[in-house]
């Protein structure tokens, strides 16, 4: 009796199976990683050009997590991928060139009793098997053509975010068009700046250096993110609440405060003068306006200088409501010019320079304000208009799609004697659909069998009342045949059957044998293209 | 391995081996026949030789008869041969004390190996002779049932059905045939061979190696063999799509094939595989033994029609198309 070996040969064959099954799931989650790297940045490829040329507002990471994600999902579904036994048996056999072994010793082992000699066989296969690892059979390597095709995919999602569209000659394409409206909003922006830093100024020049700033600052912005329309219109928000927050913070309006101010110091004489300044827009007049009457304070008469604290109270009642501050400081200034005493008078000429600086940077961070939304306006625009353009363009490469009149002509191939009339139903559909013809041509041709096309393409009318159910017919001709019958099938339909039946003919000995090459020869020259 | 198999593998490997090579020395060339129709012995069927005359069809099975020391008959089959010419047949006996009887007086099928010569020559009832002794390996005369010795084997040799004088063999015959071989012209240095050992010295006699029991073993280990299932449904879908109605079968079978391969197809494609296994030293049937068995085992079951005969379409490219239309898994 043969001895057994002390592990059994099925166990063994079993365990390593499974091994092989263990990197069979191994190489083909690289594998599919592989096509799903390639698919992934396709997609991201696609994305990228649809979002170029349509200005959406996406990056470059959108493309990055499109690969990714479809690197991984492809990685997952290899690896669950099914490896039934039998089929990585198979795969070994055919791989390693072992006949089969493995796959029957396989089935063997499953089976609770088995012969002397299948053992033998399951013995054999697994000494066949122990020289190899399952690495040799399911190589985690990517071949060089997934290579390839992965590099290339890579690269053409890379192209979308590295070709400067909006710049190619020749290309108008949605995003192009904002991409223009946006630099010369960008331009437009940097010369308002440049103008706020030329005009001169006695006041707050800080503020209008910082509005500058602000304002140069979205132009680069505008710059970067030209031809993404969302973007720009984000970099514009954004610059429009950083320019606000420089606005100085009043009750209200400082220039309006001014106004009120001009208004009270109008109704007495020794302040008309700084009323007169303020009119004119001139606060730093008005404050120097304001400084000569404190200088000239003690040569002023009592009346006049009651006149001059009704004028600062009234001042600083017109002030209370916008600027406290302010009119704190009229208020007492008015109250120092009853006791003489000109530092007071000199505070309300500082209030009233104070408020026109304040004015001045209300002004310019308004101004500044209304470039930035004047230019997010014109990008806003440029997008509506650009989509409409986008959806005539699909819209325009479907031929189903406008309203054109169809012109389509009948033709006949028969150029025979009698000529072929072309006949037509121009104009009377619509909807861009093809216009049906028919020709009619001579009937020179009928006794050659082989002009199937001029068969095919000839007028033809079909006794409606002798077709078996409706009167629609395929294609059927006006020859005459037998006794005055009219063919109503065109033989090309009923050619395989005949055909089918003769040969059966000839199988059968029905036909005699001299003739069987008669026959067949007869029926390939019909079946001849 | 049934216990009273007392044959290894290996000895069958070897013990073939001898065979083959005892053939291979009166045999020249012809390799790819001597291989047939060793397969087909060993798996116990018989075989249909087909080749011009003189291409030693009839030398190799007696070499065969006397390699396996095996009874050997030889029936000429001709236009005029009787049935009985073959089985036998009961003939009057007067014993000692002028009793008369009947006796069967059995014909020259009754041997291990029987060489029916040019059997296409016969007329199609005395054809029809062997159908029984080749499928129940036994001969009926007079209502009585004869056995035949095991094992049994006709080997028949016929000429190209294109030759005058020549009754084809009907389907049912030709699907006993275990294998059919084509026997080829030899080569131009066997034709060399040929003439060097046949017009010297006396060919050197052949000495047995095997016997009628051993090929009986041989067979018996061989049938134990076991064959993984995609293997079989392998075997059993080329067949099917011998058929020009089977749903997979390749367009070629479906214009010239007028029947295909009987379930006895896929019982020889097995059988000879399983052989073919152990002649190459594996204990188990491969995609690849049953693809080399395919040509010798269907082209006289693949029945074609006439314009296959029209456009010179052979059985073996019919084969050839249906092997590659079918996939192994």
């Amino acid at each position: 009796m043969r001895m057994r070996s002390r592990a059994d040969p099925r166990r063994q064959l079993r365990a390593s199976v499974i091994e092989f099954a263990l990197a069979r799931r191994r190489a083909e989650a690289v594998a599919f990683g592989m096509r799903g790297l390639t698919v992934g940045a396709l997609l991201a490829a696609s994305a990228g050009l649809a979002a170029q040329l349509l200005g959406l507002g996406a990056g470059p990471g959108l493309a990055g997590s499109l690969i990714l994600v479809a690197l991984v999902a492809a990685a997952v579904v290899g690896w669950l991928q099914p490896a039934p036994d039998l089929r990585v048996a198979l795969e070994i056999d055919r791989r390693l060139g072992l006949g089969e072994r493995v796959t029957t010793a396989l089935e063997l082992a499953a089976r609770s009793a088995i012969s002397p000699l299948a053992e033998q066989q399951v013995a054999d296969a697994v000494a066949h098997l122990r020289g190899f690892r399952p690495s040799l059979v399911y190589p985690l390597q990517v071949s060089r053509r997934s290579l390839a095709l992965a590099a290339g995919a890579l690269v053409l999602a890379a192209l979308p975010w590295v070709i400067p569209w909006s710049s190619v000659p020749g290309l108008r394409t949605p995003s192009s068009q904002v991409a223009q409206v946006t630099r010369a909003e960008a331009e437009r922006l940097e010369s308002v700046a440049n103008q706020l830093n030329s005009a001169p100024t006695t006041l707050d020049l800080t503020t209008r250096q910082e509005v500058a700033d602000r304002l140069r600052q979205a132009a680069a912005d505008l710059r970067r993110d030209s031809g993404q329309a969302a973007r720009a219109s984000n970099d514009l928000v954004r610059a429009d609440q950083a320019i606000a927050a420089l606005s100085p913070q009043t009750g209200e309006d400082a220039s309006l405060t001014l106004a009120r101010i001009s208004d009270a110091f109008n109704n007495a004489a020794t302040t008309r003068t700084v009323s007169a300044a303020l009119d004119q827009q001139d606060p730093a007049g008005a404050a120097a306006a304001m400084s000569r009457i404190a200088s000239q304070l003690g040569s002023l008469t009592p009346e006049q200088r009651n006149e001059l604290a009704s004028a600062l109270q009234a001042a600083s009642n017109a002030a209370r409501g916008s600027d406290t501050a302010a009119a704190q400081e009229l208020q007492q200034a008015a109250g120092a010019v009853r006791t003489g005493d000109s530092s007071g008078v000199e505070k309300a000429a500082e209030a009233i320079r104070q408020l026109g600086q304040a004015a001045q940077a209300q002004r310019d961070v308004a101004q500044a304000r209304s470039e930035v939304q004047a230019s997010q306006q014109a990008i806003s625009q440029a997008a509506q208009a650009a989509a409409p353009q986008l959806s005539t363009l699909l819209s325009s490469s479907d031929p189903a799609a406008g309203s054109g009149t169809s012109s389509s002509q009948g033709q006949s191939s028969d150029t025979g004697q009698a000529g072929g009339s072309g006949q037509s139903d121009q104009g009377s559909q619509q909807g861009g659909q093809q216009g049906g013809g028919i020709g009619t041509g001579s009937a020179d041709h009928l006794g050659n069998p082989h002009d199937l096309e001029g068969l095919a393409q000839r007028e033809v009318t079909v006794p409606t009342d002798q077709l078996p159910d409706s009167g629609t017919v395929g294609l059927s001709d006006q020859l005459q045949t037998g006794a005055g019958g009219t063919a109503r099938v065109d033989y090309r339909a009923v050619l395989p059957t005949y055909r089918q039946q003769a040969l059966q003919a000839i199988d059968g000995n029905m036909v005699p044998t001299d003739l069987k090459q008669v026959v067949k020869q007869y029926f390939d020259s019909l079946a001849a293209p | 391995m049934n216990e009273d198999l007392d044959l290894t593998p290996d000895e069958f490997r070897a013990r073939a081996r001898e065979i083959e090579e005892a053939l291979a020395a009166v045999i020249v060339g012809q390799q790819e026949v001597v291989r047939g129709v060793l397969i087909a012995v060993l798996a116990g069927g018989h075989v249909l030789l087909e080749g011009a005359p003189g291409l030693g069809k009839t030398m190799l099975v007696r070499t065969l008869g006397e390699v396996l020391r095996l009874d050997f008959s030889r029936i000429q089959f001709t236009p005029d041969l009787m049935p009985a010419d073959i089985t036998g047949t009961t003939i009057i006996v007067e014993d000692a004390a002028g009793h008369k009887t009947f006796q069967f007086q059995p014909g020259p099928i009754f041997a291990h190996l029987v060489l029916a010569d040019e059997v296409n020559r016969a007329t199609p009832k005395t054809q029809a002779a062997l159908l029984e002794a080749m499928q129940e390996h036994r001969v009926t005369v007079a209502r009585v049932s004869y056995p035949l010795p095991e094992p049994f084997l006709v080997l028949a040799t016929q000429n190209p059905i294109e030759m005058e004088g020549t009754y084809p063999l009907p389907e049912a015959q030709l699907d006993r045939f275990f294998f059919k071989l084509t026997v080829r012209y030899p080569s131009l240095d066997d034709l060399v061979d040929i003439a060097a050992r046949t017009t010297g010295a006396p060919a050197p006699v052949v000495s047995p190696v095997a016997d009628g029991p051993m090929v009986l073993r041989m067979t018996a280990l061989a049938r134990e063999l076991p064959v993984a299932t995609p293997v079989l449904r392998y075997a059993a879908h080329i067949v099917q799509n011998s058929h020009p109605d089977a749903p997979d079968s390749p367009p070629a079978v479906r214009r010239f094939v007028r029947y295909g391969a009987s379930p006895r197809g896929v019982q020889a494609l097995v059988l000879a595989g399983k052989i073919r296994a152990l002649l190459e030293g594996r204990l188990n049937v491969a995609f690849a033994d049953v693809r080399a068995a395919a040509h010798p085992a269907l082209r006289h079951r693949i029945i074609l029609n006439f314009e296959a005969d029209a456009e010179g379409v052979s059985s073996d490219q019919i084969i050839d198309a249906i092997l590659a239309a079918t996939p192994e898994v």
